[in-house]
């Protein structure tokens, strides 16, 4: 793979930023557009748009094809049993909170429990808080060693009989820590629990394979694979989703309404109510198209081989710390910088022309088990290139002058 | 451009920061703290016939808000508690870059006209000034620039 030529793809590569080269670290948080995404939105909006499942005229023949036609890809790239598996959602969040509220609340109560992590990124921890307000189960944490990883020995002893769905990550979006999710789900379902797998942080880099992996749910956001903002997935196993109640009401999620009562749609529109992202599908089915042609293990392997380049640099600087460093983690680094404030990383940083992230990255009980108020994260992506992470690299003399 | 954020006054005040440490007794005091980010500020003051005799802070965070902390106590020591509040909107419009260059007076003014140039840090400016004003005001409660 000729990695110029895929920084050619992305043109936010090639803006400069506080007048210096811009190297990205934020695509934890979003990752950037290639432009035949950018392309794809105009040539919809300009020449196929229209409203999508409710015509017979022309265009919105056209536009809806475009949109069922994503809902194959993400099929493809999950490689999930069957299309209407697939729901469209907003993204990560609402995909938790549509299984919070729509499956967990209706068929958990208060002799039930459920089990997440220390890692989950806060969309995973409050929705249940939430509904649990309202049901009165049971939350229950899996503790995360000092390494980053999850205490499996901990869900071992956490996964009892009461425990009716787990809900963890795949990746940790702050320590990288990749989780045994496959082990996880197998005890899970041994039990009984069934489980929901937020892949917000694995499906930017890896190859993720329900038919595999077997879990029940599993969700992720367009917006980290290279699409539009706005755009979720929510993967459902097919006899497990089509126990999912009604989320939101309205058009589309319907077969009949009257006033005497109302029947609903089949999957997937039946958990798909009122007029959907139709331009950010789209996009997003472009990003995915983008994706296919790069070789996943490629992306994968340049990622970590980016990472132990930038784990060897930081060694010459013992004054930062890195967060989660088990063994084949993903690659994000999450570090503090003794007697510095991470939002003083974080602007010394971007004032040569680095973005990494700073802050507790909506991992709040994780910052509080590290005891460390913030810090800063570098994530890596496939375009990213050495020359980035000296540029990172040359940061931290300048920074240990400013504050030594 | 790093010696605009962090111009050496404000490491200066960062590292060495004036007026610091707890005020007891006090007639007033107040606490703020911006949760996303973490940076806490005790301001505690004493007032005597409506004039600022004496003001001291403590806090944790960010040197941007530490600095602004120890830089505003030197600002605000022995003012009058009404021309405080004329220069607490001062400062705001300084954070917003609502003033000139020319316009500004003193050193400290212009450090905090190179924190406007980072909207994202303004918040951390204003923490302390925010805390100090309400102290003065008797109003405690969740005191945070995050949302302003
Ligand atoms: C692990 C993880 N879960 C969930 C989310 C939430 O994703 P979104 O904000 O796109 O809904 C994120 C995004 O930061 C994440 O990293």
């Amino acid at each position: 793979m000729d990695l110029n030529q895929i920084r050619n793809d992305f043109p936010t590569l090639q803006e400069e930023v506080n007048g210096k080269r811009l190297a990205y670290f934020d695509s934890g948080a979003s990752a950037l557009k290639p432009r035949v995404v950018m392309d794809r939105l105009a040539q919809f909006y300009e020449k196929e748009y229209s409203n999508v499942h409710r015509g017979v005229h022309y265009l919105s023949q056209v536009s809806t094809l475009a949109f069922e036609d994503v809902r194959g890809k993400v099929q493809t790239f999950l490689n999930a049993a069957r299309e209407d598996e697939i729901i469209f959602t907003a993204g990560t969040t609402e995909s938790i909170n549509l299984i919070a509220y729509s499956y967990v609340l209706p068929y958990l109560g208060k002799s039930d429990a459920i089990l997440i992590s220390e890692m989950e990124h806060h969309s995973n921890i409050v929705p249940w808080q939430l509904i649990a307000k309202m049901n009165g189960m049971d939350i229950k944490v899996v503790p995360v060693l000092d390494n980053g990883a999850l205490d499996m020995q901990a869900f071992d002893n956490l996964l009892t009989p009461d425990v009716k769905f787990v809900s963890i990550t795949h990746v940790s979006n702050t320590l990288g820590t990749v989780n045994p999710v496959k082990e996880i789900i197998e005890k899970a379902h041994a039990n009984g629990s069934k489980v929901l797998v937020d892949g917000a942080q694995a499906a930017p880099h890896m190859t993720v394979d329900m038919q595999e992996l077997g879990c029940d749910f599993y969700v992720f956001s367009a917006h980290k694979v290279f699409g539009p903002t706005g755009v979720g997935v929510l993967y459902g196993k097919f006899e497990v989703l089509d126990q999912v109640k009604p989320w939101q009401g309205g058009g589309d999620m319907i077969e009949t309404v009257s006033f005497e009562g109302t029947t609903f749609n089949v999957l997937p529109h039946r958990l798909e109510a009122g007029t959907p992202n139709i331009a950010g599908v789209i996009g997003f089915g472009e990003a995915l198209d983008y994706l296919a042609k790069i070789d996943v293990n490629w992306r994968y392997q340049h990622e970590l081989n980016l990472l132990d380049y930038a784990m060897k640099g930081l060694k010459e600087f013992p004054q930062v710390r890195v967060l989660g460093t088990v063994p084949g983690k993903a690659a994000v680094i999450c570090f503090v910088i003794d007697g510095v404030h991470a939002h003083d990383v974080g602007s010394l940083m971007d004032m040569n022309g680095v973005s990494v992230r700073v802050g507790h990255h909506c991992t709040e009980p994780l910052m509080k088990r590290f005891k460390v108020p913030a810090t800063a994260r570098a994530s890596i992506s496939f375009y990213n290139n050495k020359e980035d992470i000296d540029q990172w690299l040359s940061v931290f003399p300048k920074i240990f002058k400013f504050f030594g | 451009m790093e010696s605009d954020l962090y111009q050496q006054l404000i490491m200066n005040h960062y590292r060495e920061p004036h007026n610091h440490g707890k005020l007891d007794p006090c007639t007033c005091h107040a606490f703020g703290k911006n949760p996303l980010c973490g940076d806490e500020v005790s301001v505690y003051c004493i007032v005597d016939q409506n004039i600022l005799k004496t003001v001291q802070f403590e806090g944790a965070g960010c040197a941007i808000s530490q600095a602004a902390a120890s830089m505003m106590t030197e600002m605000v020591s022995q003012m009058q508690v009404d021309d405080l509040y004329d220069l607490y909107e001062r400062i705001d419009q300084i954070l917003k870059g609502e003033l000139e260059s020319g316009e500004l007076s003193g050193e400290l003014e212009h450090a905090y006209a190179a924190i406007a140039q980072f909207p994202m840090r303004t918040k951390c400016a204003r923490l302390p000034w925010k805390t100090l004003v309400n102290a003065l005001q008797g109003k405690t409660e969740n005191i945070s620039t995050e949302n302003d």
